[in-house]
């Protein structure tokens, strides 16, 4: 066994394993105290989201959106710009996308590419605002894309109760968008929409490793006052960047609008949130494309599996919650072998101080 | 005249909790783990400072167990943010996952839909009349006729300037999160200041749960901190970490905030969208003051 | 008597399963081998969001499914707020459960099927679908488009009605029911306003304030008095803390009542009434006794009682009378109406006894006339509109 071999697999199959192992021991005990048998909960949970085809098609189905809202906030920090906005962009996005769904009757394949570019445009569109905020009054963009995704989902309320409300429904609702806007689901879950994610993930796997822009990125999230001494643009690839995040984000929220939602309502994105688990699969992918595929695919898992505990066993839905939490907490430690510092190049950015590594590495 | 004492009060109602998680976030913020745990921190000081009010049927006690488990969480924060070197951000989402599904199954467990301990605290009575001052007016609604917890949040203001910029301990946080290895080089024992860091912080959460649940609805419902803790982060960017800054911008959401409820009064079907007011007033804020600040250093 | 009832029950259903064995794909042939080995009733019943224990419409259904339970020994399981609803309904259909209710609006994939697919009601003929607060299950001729749906209502339009009307009797009345001690009521033309708060603007809340606000001008129009409702749909059903300063508005404009339909933010304007020594309104579930003599009544909707009825009509055969339905539970089914006002008479002073007594009858009397239709209560839910002309005694601060 070479050294390369050890250092490439072994160790990060080992840092991933040690704590999804513990925090399953933990939660076992969780389980065993309320009363119920973990291994079976477990065996649950393990054999019908990856042991069954439609285990893993729902799961894949359901990372779908988780992938693209991943890349969405990875591409960002990779350039230290931090577009926490992106559940807010997902939420437009998904929003329009719908509205125009349900607002014509085109031919499938035309409604659905027109839909889609519909959401990428409005996330676009709505990442550009802290997107110029940065660029020309160097206004921090972490708070305002924070700030507006509160906004956004007021807003699309708003929408959603007033203008484009659908009468006939109870709840808060737009119209189901027209069947030629729907992507066919082939068997009980997954769409074309997983594929589109692919596409779009390669498309960014691409642009992060081999492009003049990717390079940039990097270079930029490295330190900025270095690329800007160097002669790049700064603030405009800061607005590329954003636009790219945005796009993706609406993009998101526009498959899953058509591949599962159907109509808008105010518990489109669930609780936290696709945008908002985009950020935590972001940080455990270590902002690297293939990373967040592999955290968002494992977070889907994660979650069709606490559905399937609370289908086929007596564990409260909650329970399954504490674990997810726990899980979260010892994956922290290493999830994948990489160095991620956040804050550090957050505040470096901040002070701007030339040269200086700033804070350690954590 | 109703309406802007109205106005004003709701605004110091809103904001104090917000200052509590502001001030609670600034010494981690400025020591470099960022605490981005500060919703799950005063979800479970909301939670369980009912939960021992209600079990000890007293106020006192169960506010002091809710701190004493925010700071174990606190420590749990701290141990694997700093001892285990985690991603701290991660290690502040899974805690907040975890409250919030833990207090949900444990109101399960119980059996009960919400904590409702209004048969043991009179949140009438734990208002505080300033004499004097509760007949001037303007000033009575924003002096007079809160809780303690309220008037504890502004004095912490202060103590939080003190302690940052004028103690021993704030320089070293300061110095710490500024270049770790140049405190280790001079004895300063960073792990240690860091963990003080958070368990200022994880306090200080527990007093603005405690204020949101027990000293002001005395009533725990779940989720009820509702994003305060996001607000406060978002306040703590806006102040870059700064004590009075900081609490200004808090301020300035509690005041939209207060401004857009009761403003809804009598607006129409349009009050619908005073609720982003808060949200695009902070954004509206911090924009303004990006620009002249940096209109002023380029003018340098 | 019963054994023979279910022998005949079983032998029903397996031939209905092998007629249609034949023409169904795989899947479902195990289902049915699956229900008839088992040979009991299984229910299963799906929560929305609020979750289990939310004091309210989950939990009562969930109570009326362990009623069941013990009293016709049917297998039960309950789903607690599933992320992906549709799927939980197709999987537990899948498993073999005959019965499922859930509780979320959430239909499309149930009724309409998306994606493509076949809707659920349909590839799972042998199971009966419940659904709450709304009928889906028609198509746009008006004709029900599956047999083995059925939809449960509450004409909680009514008891809102009656809500309405007992406010302002309440309000009219304050100074002879309340001590000053324990309520500090708003009196005269100031004290004749009544706050709504709704967790968002839909036909499901509406339903409450529509008729609620025409309880209020039907009262306020026979005594000769003017009203004003402030109504809000932006209180959210998570953050009870800033929904109760929203009531706190209106009790510091004069209010004495507000009524809250807005999950746990309701328990915060409870809790603020206390504070503030007013009145507020419950819905849901009867939580008169969470602030008591505070909560003036609370407007309820027992889904447990069609939970328990419908199972009782499977076990007994009866499904006829219930499938492919849209069934109303009025005032006198039990199912909706107002609190019997035992909690708050305890905080009515011995001078105002007579007059809480006469208030009472008057809601009979009312009642009476909603029931035999002389009082027709617009009905959200069926899609009707309020028509704000006709509340000539009632001002609606945000009409909406």
């Amino acid at each position: 066994m070479t050294k390369n071999f050890k250092e490439r697999f072994l160790i990060p199959a080992f840092n991933t394993l040690l704590p999804v192992i513990s925090a399953l021991f933990l939660g076992g005990i969780i389980i065993f105290a309320i009363g119920d048998n973990p291994f079976k909960t477990y065996g649950v949970m393990i054999s019908k989201s990856l042991f069954t085809v439609d285990g893993i098609l729902k799961t894949l189905h359901f990372a779908s959106p988780l992938i693209l809202t991943g890349l969405a906030i990875a591409i960002t920090f990779k350039a230290n710009v931090f577009n926490m906005g992106v559940e807010g962009q997902m939420l437009l996005g998904a929003f329009f996308s719908g509205v125009f769904g349900f607002s014509f009757d085109l031919p499938p394949l035309l409604h659905i590419s027109l839909c889609l570019i519909v959401g990428v445009i409005t996330g676009i569109l709505f990442a550009l605002i802290p997107a110029f905020l940065k660029a020309f009054f160097k206004v921090n963009e972490m708070v305002v894309t924070l700030m507006l995704n509160y906004a956004a989902v007021e807003i699309t309320r708003y929408l959603a109760q007033g203008v484009f409300r659908n009468p006939a429904s109870g709840d808060v609702a737009t119209y189901t968008i027209n069947s030629s806007a729907m992507f066919n689901k082939v068997g009980k879950n997954i769409t074309a929409f997983f594929l589109i994610s692919i596409l779009v993930f390669i498309f960014i796997y691409i642009l992060m490793k081999k492009s003049k822009l990717g390079y940039e990125i990097t270079a930029i999230g490295k330190n900025e006052e270095f690329a800007k001494a160097s002669g790049m643009r700064v603030y405009r690839k800061i607005i590329y960047i954003m636009m790219i995040s945005g796009g993706i984000s609406g993009l998101a929220g526009a498959g899953w609008m058509m591949s599962e939602k159907y109509r808008y309502t105010t518990s489109f994105s669930g609780n936290p949130g696709i945008g908002w688990d985009g950020m935590l699969i972001a940080l455990l992918g270590a902002h690297n494309p293939v990373g967040v595929l592999i955290a968002a695919i494992f977070y889907a898992a994660l979650k069709t599996g606490s559905d399937y505990i609370n289908l086929y066993t007596n564990v409260p839905k909650d329970i399954v919650g504490v674990i997810q939490g726990i899980l979260i907490l010892f994956l922290s430690i290493k999830f994948i072998n990489d160095k991620t510092d956040f804050l550090g190049r957050m505040r470096q950015r901040l002070k701007s101080i030339r040269g200086s590594k700033g804070a350690t590495r954590i | 005249m109703s309406l802007i004492n109205n106005i004003l009060y709701d605004t110091v109602y809103h904001s104090a909790p917000l200052i509590l998680l502001v001030l609670g976030g600034i010494f981690a913020y400025k020591a470099n783990v960022l605490n981005i745990a500060l919703e799950g921190m005063m979800l479970l000081g909301a939670f369980s400072s009912a939960y021992f009010v209600l079990i000890t049927k007293s106020l006192l006690w169960g506010i002091i167990v809710g701190v004493i488990l925010t700071l174990i969480l606190g420590l749990i924060f701290s141990y694997f943010s700093v001892t285990l070197k985690s991603n701290f951000i991660i290690t502040g989402l899974g805690i907040n996952m975890f409250t919030l599904a833990l207090s949900g199954f444990l109101l399960q467990f119980f059996s009960i839909p919400n904590i409702n301990v209004s048969s043991i605290v009179s949140t009438a009575n734990l208002k505080i009349d300033i004499p004097f001052l509760k007949d001037i007016p303007i000033i009575a609604p924003i002096l007079s006729g809160h809780t303690f917890l309220t008037y504890f949040s502004f004095v912490c203001i202060f103590l939080a300037g003190v302690l940052m910029f004028k103690t021993k301990f704030g320089t070293y946080v300061r110095v710490v999160g500024e270049n770790e290895e140049a405190a280790k080089s001079v004895g300063i024992k960073s792990d240690r200041i860091k963990y003080l860091a958070v368990l200022i912080g994880a306090f200080l959460c527990a007093l603005a749960g405690a204020n949101l649940s027990v000293e002001r609805t005395a009533l725990y419902t779940n989720n009820m901190t509702a994003g305060r803790g996001f607000i406060a982060i978002a306040a703590i960017y806006c102040g870059r970490g700064m004590p009075v800054k900081s609490t200004l911008y808090a301020t300035v959401f509690g005041l939209t905030k207060s401004l857009s409820i009761n403003l809804a009064l009598n607006a129409g079907p349009v009050s619908g969208l005073f609720e982003t007011v808060p949200y695009v007033m902070m954004v509206i804020v911090l924009g303004v003051v990006s620009a002249i600040e940096s209109r002023r250093t380029k003018l340098r | 008597m019963k054994k023979i009832k279910l022998l005949s029950f079983i032998l029903a259903v397996l031939m209905c399963m092998s007629v249609l064995v034949g023409c169904m794909p795989n899947g479902n042939e195990m289902t049915g081998e699956k229900t008839s080995e088992t040979k009991d009733l299984k229910v299963a019943l799906v929560t929305a969001a609020a979750g289990q224990n939310d004091n309210g419409y989950n939990q009562a259904a969930v109570k009326g499914l362990e009623e069941a339970k013990k009293e016709f020994g049917v297998t039960t399981k309950i789903v607690d707020k599933p992320d992906d609803i549709p799927g939980a309904i197709e999987a537990l259909a899948a498993d073999g459960y005959n019965l499922i209710f859930t509780l979320e609006y959430d239909f499309d994939a149930l009724i309409k099927g998306v994606g493509g697919k076949t809707p659920i009601a349909t590839a799972y003929p042998n199971t009966t679908f419940v659904v709450f607060n709304d009928n889906p299950n028609v198509d746009e001729m008006g004709k029900t488009m599956h047999q083995n749906v059925v939809s449960v209502l509450f004409d909680v339009h009514e008891s809102s009605f009656l809500a309405g009307a007992l406010s302002v009797l309440i309000n009219e009345n304050g100074e002879k029911l309340f001590s000053p001690e324990t309520h500090s009521l708003t009196t005269g033309d100031k004290g004749r306003k009544i706050g709504f708060l709704g967790g968002t603007s839909s036909n499901g809340i509406t339903v409450f304030s529509y008729g609620f606000a025409e309880g209020i001008n039907y009262m306020a129009k026979e005594l000769s008095k003017n009203y004003t409702l402030y109504t809000d749909y932006n209180a959210g059903f998570v953050d009870s803390a800033a929904g109760a300063t929203k009531a706190a508005t209106y009790y510091s404009d004069g209010a004495n009542i507000v009524c809250t339909v807005a999950g746990s933010v309701g328990d915060g304007v409870d809790s603020k009434a206390k504070e503030l020594k007013k009145l507020s309104i419950q819905v849901d579930a009867d939580k008169d006794a969470s602030q008591s003599g505070y909560i003036l009544t609370s407007i309820l909707k027992n889904t447990d009682v069609p939970v328990k009825e419908i199972i009782k009509h499977y076990k007994n055969g009866t499904m006829d009378k219930v499938k492919g339905k849209a069934i109303s539970y009025s005032l006198s089914s039990g199912a909706t109406g107002i609190t019997n006002l035992s909690e708050i008479e305890k905080s009515i002073t011995t001078d105002g006894k007579e007059t809480f007594e006469n208030i009472k009858e008057k809601l009979k009397e009312i009642e009476k006339k909603i029931s035999d239709g002389t009082i027709k209560v617009t009905n959200s839910q069926a899609g009707e509109k309020i028509d704000t002309s006709k509340l000539t005694n009632l001002k609606m601060a945000n009409a909406q």
